[in-house]
């Protein structure tokens, strides 16, 4: 008997990894060293998307629709823009690096994507304003990376239009 | 034949120029050919004028020499040598004047200027011919009256000039003969020189006519030259100008829809390298760099497999060649909907249309079209999968719909719960190797469970599902190494197995609306529970049975399964399930290799569920086979061949030893996984709800006869 193991979900998983590969090749590029996919889990939509202090926000329409996002901590933040050479670690700063990475997860999309996917500027959010973010999917796809000690998230949260 | 209607089109568009210049070759030629003639004539005419002038000119020394002969006789001068100067002028002029004049009367050759032959015409006009007559009519007895001084020593008088002719004249004219020559010569000279001149001008006039004639015959045909290499240079000029026109035109056109289209366009020579022009979406659809001339097949070869290259390469040469129609070939494209893999490893669906491209008859390019039909590709394959997803949905329903809404229900909670367990240990995970391969277990182990009980209930899109979900982990746990982009595709499965789940929460909706239309049943729980643990399987049991070629019977004694807890029972249906399923596929043989062992053919499992000890509340429940039992041999031979150990480990194991081992993840004597058996993960899920239920199992075997587990538990 064939296995029918396609996956029902209308996204698929190298979709995700394009996302994934995204940040991973952004890590290698400015810092020299990948981010490494630690875990990966369904979260429920009932909850709140589980998101890190700092979040960077992509919004996506056209064959698709939903939401991207990249979430971290200050710590990965600071020692990013440490090796950046950027002596300022503010709030303002630490939302400015994480906006940076977001932008690449657009970049990327738009690139690999392209017209079947329109992709917004990124938005980036503090923990105040991304505390309640509700997502689209049932159960949106949270793919945990770490970079050296430190831990992100991506969460995929996008449909394809029916 | 193709030459031919080339030429007729050539033809057709310079046929003005062409024209043009045919008239003015023929204006050329005549004008030439007139000039020539003319010439000619013009030429005859300069002889006739000269030699008119002339024999003005001989008229007077005729004249002259005729009254110097008389003057000179007259003085005495002796004739009878004849040499006189009057009287050789005399021979000399006579004749040349008559040859002349009977020349200018019916055309001869004559003496010229410079006494050379030379042809005189007859003249041509009336009134030169009258002035030719009424010189004869003068010149002739003038001639009778000198003919005494031409009288030769033979006797006879010849008046024509004969070269390098020696004439000896007899020199005997007397004095009256010559008197009577002056006397006609003086009435008559200067008539003739009238005659003569008159001659004279009628020539010249017909000279100048002619003169005229020729020019007037030159201006028209220059002119008409002139024109026509106006009007050939005007409509060559135009002509360019408005192909050049057209020609930006169409190439502005070329350009605006080549940069414009979305497929990529390029034409493909023999020598298989890419036109100077193509479509700019080229470079997209390919995401390939392309340049102008490149060779197509490297670019080709980059993007597919080594077989699909071969043969696309030996597709374009079969197209060059001109043995075969192109329409009967089309169906060999191997690059319809080809899939293509780009630099970061992406999949996608590339269409590549190849046509030929004629030129005078022969095939001289390919003009190939590629689209990206990725979209599409996988919109069909999403509504193929669409198709068979309802397809199995109505037979989940038509099957569920059958079935008790709390089974149902039971098998909804159970996934779900064990869907949310799974979730629960991948968010945990403490990315060790060591806590990953076990993780690995966990789910195998509970997708395991979860395709049991799918079996079970008859719910073939579940089992299939979970039983694709097992063989993708069963990779991994073969790898022995669990990586980052694992949980993606396990999250990704997961995620299908939860929507799975979603429609069937519609159907145990409706099954449950449709359990409340009925009327209660007479019968009681325990009943129930009873009769639904058999009828969950009992159908398993054929089943496999029917799918692996064996003949089997059961018998249920299970009374006392309906006074157990419904959590005892759960665990007693999963044992059950993955019992029956070990006994029918490794227990039971073929009725072949029964009927050889001299067993009956059909085999037989027992299901038996009692409560041991009526006051302490034990119960044991077993299933039985009576088939070829565990091969502690067999196990060993497994152990090695699958590379877990060396021989000499496996031979130092003693027989209860190696029977424990097919308790351990990953072990099966199956040689090859199918959905009811050989992932080594039975065994391994048996002994996990044995323990759920705190209870104990016993194994009892004897090869050849039967197999028999007994799980012993406190209720």
């Amino acid at each position: 008997m064939a296995a029918d193991v396609t996956a029902l979900s209308d996204i698929d998983e190298r979709e995700i990894q394009v996302f994934v590969e995204a940040v991973s090749r952004y890590f290698s590029q400015i810092t020299g060293q990948k981010a490494e996919i630690r875990a990966a889990f369904l979260t429920n939509n009932e909850r709140a998307l589980p998101v890190f202090e700092f979040t960077g926000m992509i919004k996506i329409s056209g064959d698709y629709y939903g939401a991207i996002y990249f979430s971290t901590d200050r710590f990965l933040l600071s020692r990013l823009l440490q090796i950046m050479n950027e002596p300022r670690h503010g709030e303002e700063h630490l939302l400015d690096a994480v906006g940076e990475i977001a932008n690449t997860l657009a970049g990327n999309a738009r690139q690999h994507f392209g017209e079947m996917m329109e992709v917004s500027v990124p938005l980036t959010m503090d923990g105040k304003e991304s505390k309640n973010l509700k997502g689209l999917r049932d159960r949106p796809y949270v793919i945990m990376v770490r970079w050296k000690q430190y831990e992100a998230s991506v969460i995929i949260d996008i449909k394809r239009k029916k | 034949m193709a030459e031919t209607s080339t030429t007729r089109l050539i033809l057709r568009k310079y046929r003005a120029i062409i024209i043009a210049v045919t008239i003015f070759a023929i204006c050329d030629i005549g004008v030439m050919g007139t000039n020539f003639y003319s010439s000619f004539q013009i030429a005859e005419s300069a002889v006739s004028i000269n030699l008119s002038g002339r024999q003005r000119m001989l008229s007077q020394r005729t004249t002259k020499a005729l009254l110097l002969l008389q003057d000179d006789i007259g003085r005495g001068a002796g004739v009878v040598n004849g040499d006189i100067a009057s009287l050789n002028e005399l021979r000399f002029v006579v004749p040349l004047f008559n040859e002349t004049l009977r020349g200018f009367r019916d055309g001869a050759t004559v003496r010229g200027g410079d006494l050379r032959p030379v042809f005189l015409v007859q003249v041509e006009t009336p009134a030169s011919e009258d002035f030719v007559r009424e010189t004869y009519e003068i010149w002739e007895p003038y001639l009778e009256k000198l003919r005494p001084l031409f009288l030769r020593t033979d006797g006879t008088v010849k008046i024509d000039y004969v070269e390098n002719e020696k004439v000896n004249y007899a020199n005997s004219f007397n004095e009256a003969e010559l008197a009577a020559a002056v006397t006609y010569a003086r009435e008559n000279n200067l008539k003739i020189l009238n005659l003569m001149n008159d001659l004279t001008t009628d020539l010249e006039t017909v000279a100048d006519q002619r003169a005229v004639r020729l020019r007037i015959i030159q201006l028209v045909g220059l002119t008409i030259a002139l024109f026509n290499v106006i009007y050939t240079l005007f409509k060559s000029i135009s002509d360019l100008v408005r192909g050049d026109r057209e020609l930006t035109k169409a190439r502005k056109e070329t350009t605006e829809i080549l940069s414009t289209v979305k497929e990529g366009l390029f034409l493909i020579d023999r020598e298989h390298k890419l036109g100077s022009q193509f479509s700019e979406s080229l470079s997209t659809v390919l995401r390939r760099n392309v340049e102008p001339e490149m060779p197509f097949l490297p670019i080709l070869k980059s993007m597919v497999p080594q077989a699909v290259y071969d043969n696309t390469r030996d597709y374009i040469e079969l197209l060059f060649g001109d043995r075969v129609k192109e329409s009967l070939v089309a169906d060999l494209n191997p690059l319809n909907e080809v899939e293509v893999e780009d630099n970061l490893g992406v999949k996608r669906y590339l269409n590549f249309n190849f046509n030929r491209v004629l030129e005078g008859g022969a095939i001289s390019h390919l003009l190939v079209t590629v689209q990206d039909v990725t979209e599409r590709v996988s919109l069909e394959r999403q509504l193929d999968e669409a198709k068979d997803r309802s397809r199995k949905e109505v037979e989940v329903l038509l099957n569920l719909l059958q079935k008790e809404p709390e089974m149902l229900h039971q098998f909804f909670n159970t996934t779900k719960g064990v869907l949310e367990q799974i979730n629960e240990r991948l968010r945990n995970d403490d990315s060790t190797q060591e806590g990953r391969m076990h993780l690995l277990a966990f789910i195998m182990r509970a997708i395991h469970g979860i395709k049991g009980e799918a079996a079970a209930l008859g719910a073939e899109m579940f089992e299939s599902y979970a039983h694709g979900f097992e063989q993708e982990l069963s990779v991994m746990r073969d790898r022995g190494e669990v990586r980052g982009e694992d949980f993606v595709r396990i999250t990704v499965l997961l995620d299908g197995f939860y929507e799975r789940l979603t429609s069937l929460s519609g159907i145990i909706t409706r099954s449950a609306a449709k359990a409340k239309d009925h009327t209660p049943s007479a019968v009681s729980v325990e009943e129930q529970t009873e009769l639904s643990f058999k009828e969950n399987i009992e159908p398993l049991i054929r089943r496999i049975a029917a799918d692996s070629g064996r003949d089997v019977s059961v018998v249920f004694d299970i009374a006392d399964i309906g006074s157990l807890p419904k959590r005892i029972v759960r665990e007693l249906n999963s044992i059950a399930i993955q019992l029956v399923r070990n006994a029918v596929k490794h227990g039971i043989e073929t009725p072949q290799e029964r009927e050889a062992h001299g067993k009956p053919r059909q085999g037989l499992i027992q299901i038996a569920c009692h409560a041991s000890d009526a006051t302490a509340d034990q119960y044991e429940f077993f299933v039985r086979d009576d088939g070829c039992g565990i091969s502690v041999a067999r196990i060993r031979e497994k152990l090695v061949s699958s590379g877990q150990m060396t021989e000499e480990q496996a031979k130092r194991l003693s027989a209860k030893e190696l029977i424990m081992k097919i308790f351990e993840p990953g072990f099966s004597t199956a040689s090859e996984a199918d959905r009811d058996a050989g992932r080594g993960v039975g065994m391994d899920v048996i002994s996990e709800k044995v323990l759920k239920i705190n209870g104990r199992l016993v194994l009892d075997s004897k090869v050849g006869e039967f197999t028999e587990f007994r799980v012993l538990f406190e209720a």
